[in-house]
C-alpha cells in the first residue's frame, strides 16, 4: 500500500495544476453546453410566443363577427399595444438568448393590464362564445417562458399574478354565466400551471445535464493534460536514463578501471578504448550545443561503440538533428547504420569510420542524411552489384521508412554508405 | 630542405609533454617551444614556422584574437582542440588560421598537417571542413554549387579521391576547391577582425608591458 500512496503523491501535483490551469484557461467555456441549453430553450419559448397569436387572431375575428367589442377603439388600442410587446419582446430575446428579469416582469404586466381592458371592451358573452379569447394563450405562454428558463420561484410569482388578472377580468362573465364559467376559469388555471410545471421539469432536467456535460468536459481536458504532462516527464526521464547509460558503460567504466590502477594506461587495447570513449564523449559534448541531445545521435553513438571490439574507431559529426524523430525512423536509419559499420568491420580492411549526421531545411520537413564512411580498401561495384547484405538490409530498411540509401565504393578509395529520410 | 620548426600553445601540460614525446622520433619536425598562454609564448620571443594552438584556452583569451597575434610574429597557426566547438573554429579560420584538427588524430595525421602548414598551404581536415558546410551564419562566404559538394563530401570522411570522384573532377581540382573555399574566409575575415584585433592586442599588449594581466584573466 506504501508504494500505491508514494506514487499518488508524486502524481497529485502534476493532475491538481493540469486542473486549475485548464479551468483557468477555459473560463468562457466551460459551461458551453450548459448555455447553449439556455439558448435553446429560450428560442422555442419565443417561438411558442408567436404561435400563440394564432388562437388570438381567431378569437378577435370571432368576436367582430358576433359583435361582442362594446368599446372597438379600446379593444383595438389594446391588441395594437400587445402586438408591438409581442414584437419587441420576440426581437430581443431571440437576440439576446435569454429572457431577462425586465422582459419577464414587463410581460407579466402587459399581459395582466391587457387582459383586464380587453374584459372592459367587451361584452361579458365574449369570454363564453369564444374560445381562449382572453389573451389566455399568451397568458400561459409567458409562464411557461420563465419557468422554461429555469426560475422556479419567479414561474409560480407569474402564475399567481397572471391566473389573477385573469380570474379578475372573467367575474362579469362569471356573474352572467354562473357555474359553468367557473370550470372555464379554473380550466384555465389548470393550463397555465400544469404547462409552466412541465416546461420548468423539462428545462430542469436539460440543465442538469447540459451541467454534468460541462463537469465531464472540464475533467476530461484537464486529466488529458495531466496525462501529457506526465508523458513528458517519463519521455524525458527516460531519455536522462539513456544518457546515463551510454556514459557509464563507456567512459565512466574504463576511467574507473584506470583510476583503480586495474589497467596499464599504456597498453595499446586500453588506449584504443580510451579513444574510442573520447570520441563518444566528443559526440555527445559537440551535438548541437543549443539543443538537448537527440534520440538519433544517441542510438548512433550506442551502435557504434558495438564496433569497438573490431577495433573501430567511429569520429562521430552530428549537426542540427531534429529532435522529434519518430523511433521507427531512428531504429531504421541506426538498423541500416549498424549494416554499414558491419561490412566496413568484415571488408574495409581500416581502423577509423566516420559516422556523420545532418540535416537540411527543405520544403517538405527537414532532409536528414546519415552518412558512414571510410578510407578503407573499398570495392568495386560494377563488379560486385551491391546484392545480398547491403541491399536488402540497408536499402530494404530505409525503404520500409520511405527514404534512400545509397553506397558509392571504389577500390583504393574507401566506401560511402548515404542514408537520407524526409518526413 | 630545413627542419620545420614548431612550437605548442597549450595549458595542459599532459598534452604538452605528450607532444614532445610523440614528436621526438620525427626528424623533420622541431619542437622548440611550448607555453600554456600567448603572451608567455610570445615572452620567448623564439621564432617558430608553425604554431600548434590550443582553441579554447583557459585563460579566458578570444581565439580568433590569439590567432592574429600569433600571425603577426611571422608563424604559420594550426589550431587544434578536444571539440570543435563550431563558433571559435569560424572565427579562427577567419582571423587566417592555416587549418584546423580535432586532438584526437593519430601523430601522421598531425605530422602531415604540420609539414603542409610550414609549406605555406592550408590544413583542411575533415572536421574543419565539417564545420564550414555546416555554416549557416548570415554573412557566411558564398560557396559554389561545386565547392559544396566537395566540401560535404570531403566533410563526410571520404579520402579526397573519393571526394574527387563523387563530384566528377580530378583529385587536383578538388584539392584546389578545398583551398579555394578556405581562402574565401580568410578573405571574409580579414577586414574586420584584423582591425579590430589590432586594437584589442595593442591595448593588452601595453597591460603586459604594465605589468598587468589583460581584464579577461581571472
Amino acid at each position: 500500500m506504501k508504494t500505491g500512496s508514494n506514487s499518488m503523491v508524486s502524481i497529485h501535483p502534476v493532475s491538481h495544476e493540469a486542473m486549475t490551469t485548464t479551468s483557468r484557461i477555459g473560463v468562457p467555456g466551460t459551461l458551453a453546453v450548459h448555455r447553449r441549453t439556455r439558448q435553446v430553450l429560450t428560442r422555442v419559448a419565443v417561438l411558442l410566443r408567436v404561435i400563440a397569436l394564432a388562437p388570438l387572431v381567431l378569437a378577435v375575428l370571432a368576436g367582430i363577427h358576433d359583435r361582442d367589442y362594446t368599446a372597438p377603439w379600446l379593444a383595438a388600442a389594446v391588441y395594437l399595444v400587445f402586438a408591438a410587446w409581442t414584437t419587441i419582446f420576440v426581437l430581443v430575446a431571440w437576440r439576446r438568448g435569454e429572457v431577462t428579469t425586465t422582459l419577464q416582469v414587463t410581460d407579466v404586466a402587459v399581459i395582466g393590464a391587457c387582459m383586464l381592458l380587453v374584459a372592459a371592451a367587451v361584452r361579458p358573452e365574449f369570454f363564453v362564445r369564444v374560445s381562449s379569447s382572453d389573451l389566455e394563450a399568451a397568458m400561459t405562454v409567458a409562464a411557461v417562458t420563465i419557468a422554461i428558463g429555469g426560475w422556479p420561484r419567479r414561474a409560480v410569482a407569474a402564475c399567481a399574478v397572471l391566473f389573477a388578472a385573469h380570474a379578475l377580468a372573467e367575474i362579469p362573465t362569471t356573474i352572467r354565466v354562473g357555474a359553468g364559467n367557473l370550470i372555464n376559469t379554473l380550466n384555465d388555471a389548470l393550463w397555465l400551471g400544469g404547462g409552466a410545471l412541465l416546461a420548468g421539469m423539462i428545462a430542469h432536467g436539460l440543465l442538469a445535464m447540459a451541467g454534468q456535460v460541462d463537469v465531464a468536459a472540464q475533467e476530461a481536458a484537464a486529466s488529458q493534460a495531466a496525462l501529457a504532462r506526465l508523458d513528458e516527464r517519463m519521455r524525458h526521464d527516460h531519455e536522462r536514463l539513456r544518457h546515463y547509460r551510454t556514459l557509464h558503460d563507456g567512459p565512466l567504466t574504463i576511467l574507473t578501471a584506470i583510476a583503480t590502477g586495474g589497467l596499464e594506461h599504456n597498453a595499446d587495447d586500453v588506449r584504443r578504448q580510451c579513444a574510442i570513449n573520447a570520441n563518444l564523449l566528443r559526440a555527445l559534448i559537440a551535438d548541437d550545443s543549443t539543443s538537448s541531445l537527440s534520440d538519433l545521435s544517441i542510438a548512433l553513438t550506442e551502435a557504434g561503440r558495438d564496433y569497438a571490439v573490431y577495433g573501430i574507431r567511429i569520429l562521430y559529426q552530428f549537426a542540427d538533428v531534429p529532435t522529434d524523430l519518430s523511433q521507427n525512423v531512428i531504429d531504421a536509419l541506426t538498423g541500416a547504420s549498424r549494416e554499414a559499420l558491419n561490412n566496413i568491420a568484415a571488408h574495409a580492411d581500416t581502423d577509423r569510420a566516420w559516422l556523420t549526421v545532418v540535416a537540411e531545411d527543405s520544403a517538405g520537413g527537414p532532409l536528414v542524411t546519415v552518412t558512414i564512411t571510410d578510407r578503407g580498401r573499398g570495392f568495386d561495384l560494377s563488379a560486385n552489384p551491391p546484392g545480398r547484405g547491403i541491399v536488402h538490409s540497408i536499402q530494404g530498411r530505409l525503404a520500409e521508412i520511405g527514404g534512400t540509401a545509397a553506397i558509392h565504393s571504389h577500390p583504393g578509395e574507401g566506401t560511402r554508405v548515404d542514408l537520407r529520410w524526409q518526413p | 630542405m630545413a627542419d620545420v620548426t614548431v612550437a605548442a600553445i597549450d595549458d595542459d601540460r599532459m598534452l604538452l609533454g605528450g607532444l614532445q614525446f610523440w614528436l621526438a622520433p620525427v626528424t623533420d619536425l622541431d619542437l622548440v617551444a611550448t607555453a600554456p598562454t600567448v603572451a608567455a609564448y610570445l615572452a620567448l620571443d623564439v621564432r617558430v614556422d608553425v604554431v600548434l594552438l590550443d582553441l579554447n584556452l583557459r585563460d579566458g583569451s578570444v581565439p580568433a584574437a590569439n590567432v592574429t597575434r600569433l600571425l603577426a610574429s611571422g608563424a604559420a597557426v594550426l589550431v587544434v582542440s578536444t571539440i570543435p566547438d563550431a563558433e571559435h573554429v569560424l572565427a579562427t579560420i577567419e582571423a587566417g588560421a592555416a587549418g584546423y584538427i580535432t586532438k584526437d588524430n593519430d601523430l601522421p595525421v598531425l605530422v602531415e598537417a604540420i609539414r603542409h602548414v610550414a609549406e605555406g598551404g592550408v590544413a583542411i581536415s575533415p572536421e574543419l571542413a565539417f564545420v564550414l558546410s555546416n555554416d549557416h551564419r548570415p554573412g557566411r562566404p558564398q560557396l559554389s554549387p561545386q565547392e559544396s559538394i566537395v566540401l560535404r563530401a570531403y566533410a563526410s570522411g571520404a579520402t579526397l579521391q573519393a571526394t574527387a570522384r563523387r563530384a566528377g573532377i580530378a583529385y587536383g581540382t578538388a584539392r584546389q576547391y578545398l583551398e579555394r573555399i578556405k581562402r574565401k574566409y580568410t578573405d571574409a575575415g580579414r577586414p574586420t577582425h584584423t582591425k579590430l584585433d589590432l586594437v584589442e592586442r595593442v591595448r593588452e599588449d601595453r597591460l603586459e608591458l604594465d605589468g598587468l594581466h589583460p581584464p579577461s584573466q581571472p
